[in-house]
This record gives structure tokens, sequence and C-alpha cells, in this order.
């Protein structure tokens, strides 16, 4: 009996494995500006997540520390990556701290979302 | 009960399953910016289309004095977004003591709750523990029942000059059980109080909110201290409403479809049982493995 609940689980744990394709909630991976760095003024905000996102349905906001919003341009999909966001950076940015908001929408209709700082250097 | 009913029961969820694709993609434990990870001790606060199996915990002298090994599954399926139904069952081995089938377990689970800004998220589950279904050492002939009460708080909402308290998080449970049957055998079953907390604290928020971390294998890793404890209440035998818990001290990673967790078990007196053991557990979300057919609710609606 013992081996029979065995072999079940076994069959059972291979087929999860076995579906376990790249389908996930889309976390944030890596950022540039990176999370929490200082940086020279960055000509783009570009978000890496651990799967495809779809940039209809995915937001970048970037808003400086007295709350105003600094202009980005609509985010696409980096093209050789659909798992990075991209949003162009309208003007230069002065020096100061950062928030870049980001909702995203993964190929697997599932929402996640986040923010982070980055500080422009003088 | 004979294994023949439970894969009855199986197989009638998974049919059912597989039949009703009717609705988008669900969640798993996400409110707001945080994601809770499935824990060992207590429930997580979400409820979410998921599996654990197995789940192995390894005591080297339970509260009866045995060595003992239980090797448990836990299916979780939304009905609608929000709301789901749980089977749970399992062999526990016991030496001295043997072997046993232990009582089905099942939930409704309803997550009322979730304030993204504050990270928080409750939910409420009615468990029934049924009787007769256990075999050998796990034989009970009664029912048990136990209204739980779930909620996790993320911290991600403390100001920015705390940043480096923002990944942890706190979650707890709250029950009481309730035997259906008073006495068994001239003995009484005790109602019992039962909870727990954990505090987490939570890599992949540090990496997606704090600061990048460079090593792929930390930045999906989330150590993890639990604590559970259960007390007799009303209905015990003079003397045996002693409180008996654990400390599990332990880490989940945290991958895009499944976690691992690993624990300690650490008991807090002597009634708890002597020496650490050990809990492991491999956790599969089927919202993000199945999106489009297993992992959402049967009904429609879309996780907000």
């Amino acid at each position: 009996m013992i081996r029979h609940i065995i072999a079940k689980s076994a069959a059972a744990l291979a087929f999860v494995f076995a579906a376990a394709a790249a389908f996930a909630h889309a976390q944030l991976d890596k950022a540039a500006p990176a999370v929490g760095s200082a940086v020279a003024p960055p000509a783009e905000i570009r978000l890496k997540f651990s799967e495809g996102v779809e940039p209809r349905f995915s937001t970048i906001a970037l808003s400086s520390e007295t709350g105003a919003a600094a202009p980005l341009g609509a985010p696409s999909l980096d093209p050789a990556d659909d798992s990075v966001l991209i949003a162009k950076v309208a003007k230069t940015l002065a020096p100061g701290v950062y928030t870049v908001t980001w909702h995203a929408v993964s190929v697997d209709t599932h929402k996640t979302q986040g923010s982070f700082d980055f500080t422009v250097k003088p | 009960m004979t294994m023949l009913p439970l894969r009855a029961l199986a197989a009638a969820l998974g049919a059912a399953s597989a039949v009703l694709w009717l609705s988008p993609a669900f969640a798993h434990a996400v409110c707001g910016d945080r994601i809770f990870p499935a824990s060992l001790g207590i429930d997580d606060p979400g409820v979410g289309d998921e599996l654990a199996l197995p789940t192995l915990t390894y005591l080297p002298h339970n509260t009866g004095g045995s060595q003992e090994l239980d090797a448990t599954f836990s299916w979780t399926k939304t009905i609608f977004p929000g709301f789901g139904l749980s089977v749970q069952d399992g062999p526990t081995w016991q030496r001295p003591g043997g072997y046993g089938w232990e009582s089905l377990d099942t939930e409704a689970k309803y997550n009322f709750l979730c304030i993204p800004d504050l990270e928080f998220m409750a939910s409420v589950g009615a468990t029934v523990i049924w009787g007769d279904t256990g075999t050998g050492t796990q034989i009970q002939p009664f029912n048990v029942y136990q209204p739980v009460l779930d909620a996790g708080l993320g911290f991600g909402g403390l100001p920015k000059s705390l940043n480096l308290l923002r990944p942890i998080a706190v979650t707890a449970e709250l029950s009481e059980s309730f035997p259906g049957q008073s006495w068994t055998n001239a003995s009484p079953n005790p109602t019992t109080l039962n909870g727990g907390f954990t505090v987490q604290y939570s890599l992949p928020y540090y990496n997606s909110h704090v600061a990048e971390i460079g090593a792929d294998f930390f930045k999906r890793l989330i150590p993890v201290a639990e604590f559970t404890f259960s007390k007799p209440i009303s209905n015990f035998e003079p003397g045996a409403n002693a409180t008996t818990g654990a400390i599990q001290p332990g880490a989940i990673y945290m991958a895009d479809t499944w976690q691992f967790a690993l624990e300690a078990i650490v008991p807090i007196n002597s009634a708890s049982g002597h020496g650490a053991g050990v809990v492991g557990e491999l956790h599969f979300f089927f919202d993000d493995i199945f999106p489009d057919t297993l992992g959402k609710p049967i009904f429609t609606g879309r996780q907000p």
C-alpha cells in the first residue's frame, strides 16, 4: 500500500513539474536604475520581471520627492525580451530622489504591483 | 476510512475542476505589493489554487513519547474568487504505535478582506475533521469542527526611513476546535484553543522595494519563524490542560510556480515533546501552473 501511495505521489509530482511552464506572477527581478541606487539622470526606466508582461495593461509612473509626476513615455516591451518593460524618461531629471511605481499584468493575467526609489546624483 | 471513499472524493473534485474551466486566473496570497508565502505551522491568509505535496514532518519524541513521521498532502480548489475548498490527509507512522491514515480534514475558506495600501488581508474558514475516516492509530470516532481566522500584515507601509523593516510581514491564525462528541470510552474530548503567528523577512520584497540583491538564490528566499500553540479550554481531565506548541525557525524558497519550505520544530515545553523535529514541504501554485484550467476559480470572477 505504501509503495502504491509513493508511486502515485511521484507520478503526480512528475505531472506537476512537467506542467510548470513559465507562467506566474510577474515579480520585479531587476531594474535600471537599480532599486535603491544613486545614478546619473537615466534616459529610460527599465524593469525586468520574472516572466512576460502585457504592456497594454502594465504601467510605470515616476514621481519626485514632492510627489510631482515626472513625464514618461508609454511603456513598451524590449523587442528581445517580453519580460522587460521600458518607459522613456521624457526630460532630464534634476538631482533628487525619485519613486518608480509599477503595475504589471503578466501574460497569464495575474496582477502585481510595487514601487522603489532611486536617487539622481548632482 | 478506507482508501476508496477518499479516492472517490478526490476524483470527484478533480472531475469538477477539470470540467468547469470558466473563469480567469486567480492569484494566491497577494495583497497590494505583498505576496504572502504558504507557511507550515499555520495557514497563510489567502485563498488560492494550490497543492502541498508532500509535507513531511519528523518528530523524535511527540507528545505521546513516540517517534513520528507524517506524510501529508493538501489541495485547495477555488470555487469563486476569494473562496476555496481544501482537502488534507496522509499517513502517519509512530514508533512505538504503528501506522495509520489520518482523519480527512476539509476546510471552506473565504478571503473577505484585502487592503492593498496596508498590505493587510484576512480570511475566515470552517474546518471539519471527519470522524471514522482515519485508520490504524489515527482512528477517531467523531467529527471535530473548527472555525478559523487567518490574517496577514506586511510592513511595506512603514516610512522609507525604516526601509530595512519594510520587507517584514507577520501572519497569524486563531481557531477553536469543538469535538462532535463530548466523551469517548469514558474519557472527555476537550475543546481546544489553537493559534500561532509567523514573522517573515521577505528578501523578494527587499529586492524589489529596498535594494537590489545580486544572487538569484537569495532574492527568492524568505527567512521565517513560526510559533504555534494549542490549549484545552473546556471538558478536559483534571490537570490535562497544559499548553503545547512549537517554535519553528526556517526558510521558504519561493520560485515562480512553486515553493519549498524547511523548518525546525522545537517544542516549547516538555508537554509538547522532546528534541527538535523537522518539517519540509513542496508547494505548487496551481494558479500559476494551470492559469487557464485547474488554477482558476470554477465560477467566474477576476481577482482584484
